[in-house]
């Protein structure tokens, strides 16, 4: 795929090709496992990979810079964090069906700590939380998607949704706290 | 809980609401809301709980699972790598995880007795390099050596037959220190004493020479027993010099195993890293232990590690005591204070009196930035953690340069020595950031380059790998940017952030010409980059002019001002980067003395930060504004605006803050300003109590507020308490500020003003040359600062008489400021006045001149808006006075009018200023031949004059005489007798004698009179007293 490709598909997007949206999610979705095993073999031995800096990769990898504005760089990042809650989505689904039963240990002896702590969250259950909440306020969805899929912050995400970056932290305490009210085990 | 849009908008707006107020605050609103709305209340208050319960949730980002690669949705999927079944004499049993370095896998040994469950760590990508296996026997052998029960031993280690380094450990089942405290609910004593234990096992490696570097909860497990077992000496440096270290792995590897989090300031610059390093991680933990939170306040996680960089280098931890009251910045790690407490088996007011003293005293000592004010070790650290649980005195003592240190850093960056080391700090982070980020580029020939480029020039200053000594963040400097755009010239983005970089590294090392070179630089290539509007190309161009503020090119800093504005406004939202834009660009023309376009910018950045709607930025321009406004004779606007920034300070940041202490503060002097003695002391006092309470004893800040205080004694009349104020101030600063910090030699001519006034020459000399050299070390030449020293000073030396002296000090003033500043700007105005004042003084014969120095000031004055009334009309009432000596009486006389005028309507009529300007025109009437006109005038003076100065003031006396005068040359006698010979009365009590002037008026009157007598009686030349 030519990063000239992904420019434009993503400006057909922005002016909102649903079109372009499928075109763009299979391209992007494999490119990003591709960069994400190669990470796993032997490139980095750190296995603390975040979403993030793999996004940022892709951004540099896909994009033709000459063409992408500053405007296709945060719609880019905001695309991204829907393809990685699809793609890792999908990917606790799987393996929901094949470690059944399989119990994994959790004594690490370092960094993988903060990995577990970070993946701690049902991911499903997030998912189908979150479409609710987009049912509730579709910004506080999509803030949620940016900052915890997609790795933004604050200011990333304000840019983003191009709204102010106090606006998005009210937001995002309020929805933070609803879907771990969603999440949250019963109390009995 | 809501489930249709408009409930939900509904809860979410009431819990927004709720999130801004203190605990107690909201259980109040809560209550109010279930009378009004039960249900409502119901659901918001759930949604509270479940965001004070919320903790991480959600707050890092998933991290991408290994196995991803391994999607059966993968087209060429890659099976896992096979496990191996044994290394060596071991028996691997599984994977046990992942880890910076490698995997660890589960093992046992299989050859013999000891069956104990190992750990084995096989170190993969760039740790699996063949060159370094040799360099990890060398270590293996060292580090076997420790053994210690809190120690995670180190048993084995060995190559696999693919030639991987491998390490054997001590296999620890335990969780993590932090969880493990939190999950029990372990009180501050148990969380102590577990540290305790930490620290004894920290100081035993310490004493083999072994530092671990990356203490961390991650690295610090406790077993069920309660053991703490530290894990992980992988990263660990050797200390003695000549040993071959990790150290060395560490940087070639481009500093990946960092936490920053847990580093010591030392350790993200490349400082040389000692036992201290690990003293301050411990330090680190403790206080998240005591707490529930990091030290450094909106700590971002994931993104933001620039200012977490920050934090760790310039922050002051805010007190331990204090910081577990504050509600939790909304993206920062940890739990609120509820919750904190709840985990501590505590509630908030016990948890925080629990901390308070000794604690918090510790946790200062340990967490300073300066390795050396630190504990010189982990067993001393201990030591007073073992004395506090004994209930015994603990060794640190309340430094409480640590709290100032960090802010006073933030403040004053420039003024600091301290500060090259925090800017070192941010380049090498920034160094660091870089390699990580490019790690993930290691394809590409830009990555490459760039990561050689990095490590070489900014992972050197190690005494291991370079020459002996640590390079100095200069040189470091120096070598960045000279070989950048020889090695990057292909890559203008990355040039561009490595050269803005570096420009913001020189100028916090205060080298501004070096500065600019770099900026210039940066800016070229982001313009080429980015195209020369984008906000990338605003960004320098703010940093830029900063830089070029402080070195004094002030057309320069406006011209880069004006165009990263136009940036700004053509790229919107408007957001901080533009509120900030603006102001910077209004302060710079408010120093440039153009006030109008400087007052509709102050607007517009008040209204962008208003929209964008963030409270702190709101507040900051508030304050800053109404700074401005109180000299537009808008002194009711610009106390609306401090009060505004006052209430949403005190709102968003809780009554005890320093930014709440410093709008106090500046509030207080605008009152002072405005005459208002008794609130601005109240404002003042309440400024002082919280830096009291922030500070300890001892702080910039709080010196700061002394110094006001002094001013307003001062006009107060009370010179003794002023004197004493200042005496503290300068103390203070002394004790807490770098040599060259400005506000020394601000409050050093405050106390040489004060010592003027009651005739301590000397003194006040000495301390005017001691704040002009001060100025002139500190600041680079031609900067306005420093002619405003010469000013005062000159003043000073041409009232001893030195005319000469005096003169070419004046002159030099002149000229510096009217380069810097422009002709026109107000200071040029009061230095023309004050070489008018010396002229004046020299007699008869210098009069002329002095008049043309008033008059060009005068006219300056008079053409700016900004000019006080109160200095337009003593500046008429000097140039009058010189008129009427020099014989330009007509002229004299309606410049006193036009003063009187416009001090009326400001002031009223009893004002002392207005009194003083009745005096002189009393004085120009009597000398045109006109007492009728003159003895109204003075008796209006002279009874405003009574009323506010005590009666024996020489001014007080001045209308008297005048007024007696007038009177004499009414030939009204009987009314003139009374103040002429209450004069001579006065005088000759005061002085001994009575002055020759007054006793030849009290003779003329006699004589005049007809009562002869007392008119040969007053002539004599010693007076009434020898009767």
């Amino acid at each position: 795929m030519e990063p000239s490709d992904v420019t434009a598909l993503l400006l057909d997007w922005n002016e909102g090709s649903r079109q372009a949206l499928d075109s763009l999610m299979p391209l992007v979705a494999d490119e990003l496992k591709k960069r994400a095993r190669s990470y796993f073999q032997n490139e980095r031995g750190d296995h603390t990979l975040q979403p993030t800096a793999l996004v940022n990769e892709l951004y540099l990898r896909l994009l033709d810079r000459r063409q992408a504005s500053w405007q296709s760089r945060v719609h880019f990042f905001a695309f991204a964090s829907r393809v990685m809650r699809r793609i890792l989505v999908d990917h606790a689904r799987g393996h929901q069906a094949s470690k059944r039963g399989g119990g994994a240990v959790t004594i690490t002896l370092d960094d993988s700590l903060a990995l577990v702590a970070g993946a701690q969250v049902d991911l499903l259950a997030l998912d189908q939380a979150l479409d609710r909440l987009a049912e509730l306020d579709s910004d506080q969805a999509r803030i949620v998607e940016l900052r915890f899929f997609g790795g933004l912050s604050i200011p990333e995400t304000a840019a983003a949704l191009e709204i102010g970056e106090a606006t998005v932290n009210r937001r995002w305490a309020s929805a933070r706290a609803w879907l771990y009210g969603q999440l949250k085990p019963l109390e009995v | 809980m809501a489930t249709n849009r408009e409930r939900w908008h509904q809860v979410r707006a009431r819990f927004e609401e709720l999130l801004e107020l203190s605990t107690a605050e909201r259980a109040a609103a809560l209550a109010g809301l279930a009378e009004e709305d039960p249900e409502l209340s119901r659901e918001v208050k759930a949604l509270l709980g479940w965001h004070v319960e919320a903790d991480h949730f959600l707050n890092e980002p998933p991290a991408l699972p290994s196995s991803l690669s391994t999607d059966r949705t993968s087209a060429d999927a890659m099976p896992e790598p096979p496990l191996p079944e044994s290394l060596g004499p071991y028996r691997i049993l599984g994977p046990l995880g992942q880890g910076g370095m490698g995997t660890v896998y589960r093992a046992e040994r299989g050859d013999d007795a000891y069956r104990k469950p190992v750990a084995i760590k096989v170190l993969e990508g760039p740790y699996r390099r063949p060159e370094l296996v040799s360099r990890f026997r060398t270590e293996r052998q060292i580090l076997a050596q420790l053994d210690h029960p809190n120690i995670a031993t180190l048993l084995d280690g060995g190559t696999t037959p693919a030639g991987q380094p491998y390490l054997v450990m001590e296999l620890i089942e335990g969780i993590p220190i932090d969880r493990y405290c939190d999950d029990r609910r372990l009180p501050v004593e148990a969380r102590l004493r577990l540290i305790v234990k930490v620290a004894a096992a920290v100081q035993y490696a310490h004493r083999h020479l072994v530092v671990h570097r990356d203490l961390k909860p991650a690295n610090i497990l406790v077993t069920d027993e309660g053991e703490p077992k530290l894990l992980d000496f992988g990263i660990a440096k050797i200390l003695e010099p000549s040993a071959l270290s990790l150290t060395v792995l560490a940087t070639e590897l481009g500093v990946a195993p960092l936490t920053p989090e847990y580093a010591s300031p030392e350790q993200i610059t490349g400082r040389p890293i000692t036992a201290g390093s690990d003293v301050y991680s411990l330090g680190v933990l403790l206080y998240e232990l005591l707490t529930g939170r990091s030290p450094y306040r909106g700590t971002l996680r994931g993104s933001g590690l620039e200012r977490l960089a920050q934090a760790i280098v310039r922050e002051a931890p805010e007190r331990a005591s204090v910081a577990v009251l504050s509600p939790l910045a909304p993206e920062a790690r940890g739990v609120g204070p509820e919750e904190a407490a709840a985990r501590r088996s505590s509630e908030p007011r016990h948890l925080a009196r629990r901390l308070a003293g000794d604690l918090d005293t510790v946790l200062a000592k340990a967490l300073t930035k300066e390795p050396e004010r630190r504990y010189g070790s982990a067993d001393q650290f201990a030591a007073d953690l073992e004395a506090h649980l004994d209930g015994k005195p603990v060794q640190a003592r309340p430094d409480t340069f640590f709290y100032r240190s960090g802010k006073f850093l933030r403040r004053h960056a420039w003024a600091s020595s301290a500060t090259a080391a925090a800017f070192l700090i941010l380049v090498t982070l920034v160094a660091v950031l870089w390699l990580q980020r490019l790690q993930l580029l290691r394809q590409t020939h830009r990555a490459e380059t760039v990561s050689t480029f990095l490590t070489n020039v900014f992972a050197t200053p190690d005494p291991a790998q370079a020459r002996g000594d640590a390079l100095s963040a200069r040189e470091l400097l120096d070598r960045g940017a000279n070989r950048i755009e020889r090695e990057l010239v292909r890559e203008p983005e990355v040039l561009g952030d490595l050269l803005l970089t570096i420009g913001r590294s020189y100028k916090g090392l205060g080298l501004y010409a070096q500065a600019g070179a770099a900026l210039d630089r940066a800016l070229a290539e982001r313009r080429r980059a980015e195209g020369a509007d984008s906000p990338a190309v605003a960004e320098v161009l703010q940093e830029l002019a900063e830089a070029k503020t402080f070195a004094g090119d002030y057309p320069t800093a406006e011209r880069h001002l004006r165009q990263a504005v136009s940036i700004r406004r053509r790229t919107p939202p408007l957001g901080q980067p533009a509120v900030e834009a603006l102001m910077q660009l209004a302060r710079a023309l408010e120093l440039k003395g153009e006030r109008n376009e400087a007052a509709e910018l102050f607007a517009e950045a008040l209204a962008a930060a208003r929209r964008v709607g963030d409270r702190a930025t709101i507040a900051a321009v508030l304050h800053r504004t109404a700074i401005f406004d109180r000299q537009d004779h808008r002194p009711e606007i610009s106390e609306q605006r401090f009060r505004e920034a006052l209430a949403l300070r005190r709102e968003t940041l809780g009554a005890d803050h320093p930014d709440v202490a410093v709008t106090l503060n500046d509030l207080g002097l605008f009152l002072l300003e405005q005459g208002r003695f008794a609130e601005a002391e109240k404002r003042l006092r309440e400024a002082e109590a919280i830096e009291r309470h922030l500070y300890g004893a001892s702080h910039p800040d709080l010196a700061t507020t002394l110094n006001n205080l002094g001013l307003l004694r001062g006009r107060q009349n009370r010179p003794k308490e002023a004197e004493e104020l200042f005496q503290n101030a300068v103390a203070m600063l002394q004790a807490t500020t770098a040599a060259e910090h400005p506000l020394r030699a601000t409050v050093g001519q405050n106390l040489g003003d004060l010592l003027q006034n009651q005739g301590r020459q000397d003194e006040a000399e000495k301390l005017y040359r001691q704040a002009l050299d001060l100025r002139q070390r500190a600041l680079p030449p031609g900067h306005p600062d420093t002619a405003a020293t010469l000013n005062n000073l000159a003043r000073l030396v041409g009232s001893r008489q030195r005319w000469a002296e005096a003169t070419t000090l004046l002159q030099e003033a002149l000229a510096t400021s009217r380069t810097a500043l422009g002709s026109r700007h107000p200071q040029v105005a009061t230095i023309l006045n004050s070489l008018g004042e010396l002229e004046a003084l020299q007699g008869k014969e210098h009069l002329g001149q002095a008049r043309d120095y008033y008059r060009e000031g005068f006219e300056i004055a008079r053409t700016n808006p900004a000019t006080p009334p109160i200095d337009l009309a003593m500046a008429l009432n000097n140039l009058g006075s010189i008129e009427v000596e020099i014989g330009e009486l007509a002229s004299a006389k309606a410049r006193f009018k036009e003063a009187l005028a416009l001090l009326e309507s400001t002031f009223g009529k009893d004002h002392l200023n207005v009194a003083m300007v009745r005096l002189s025109l009393a004085g120009a009437e009597l000398e045109s031949g006109n007492p009728k006109a003159a003895s109204p005038a003075a008796a209006a003076a002279l009874s405003v004059l009574l009323k506010n100065l005590p009666a024996t003031d020489p001014w007080v006396l001045a209308g008297h005489r005048m007024l007696g005068k007038s009177l004499l040359r009414e030939k009204r006698f009987a009314s003139a007798e009374p103040h002429l010979a209450l004069l001579v009365r006065k005088t000759s009590i005061g002085s001994g004698s009575a002055s020759r002037q007054d006793l030849a008026l009290l003779a003329e009157l006699y004589a005049a009179w007809g009562r002869l007598p007392e008119a040969s009686r007053e002539r004599s030349p010693h007076g009434p007293g020898e009767s």
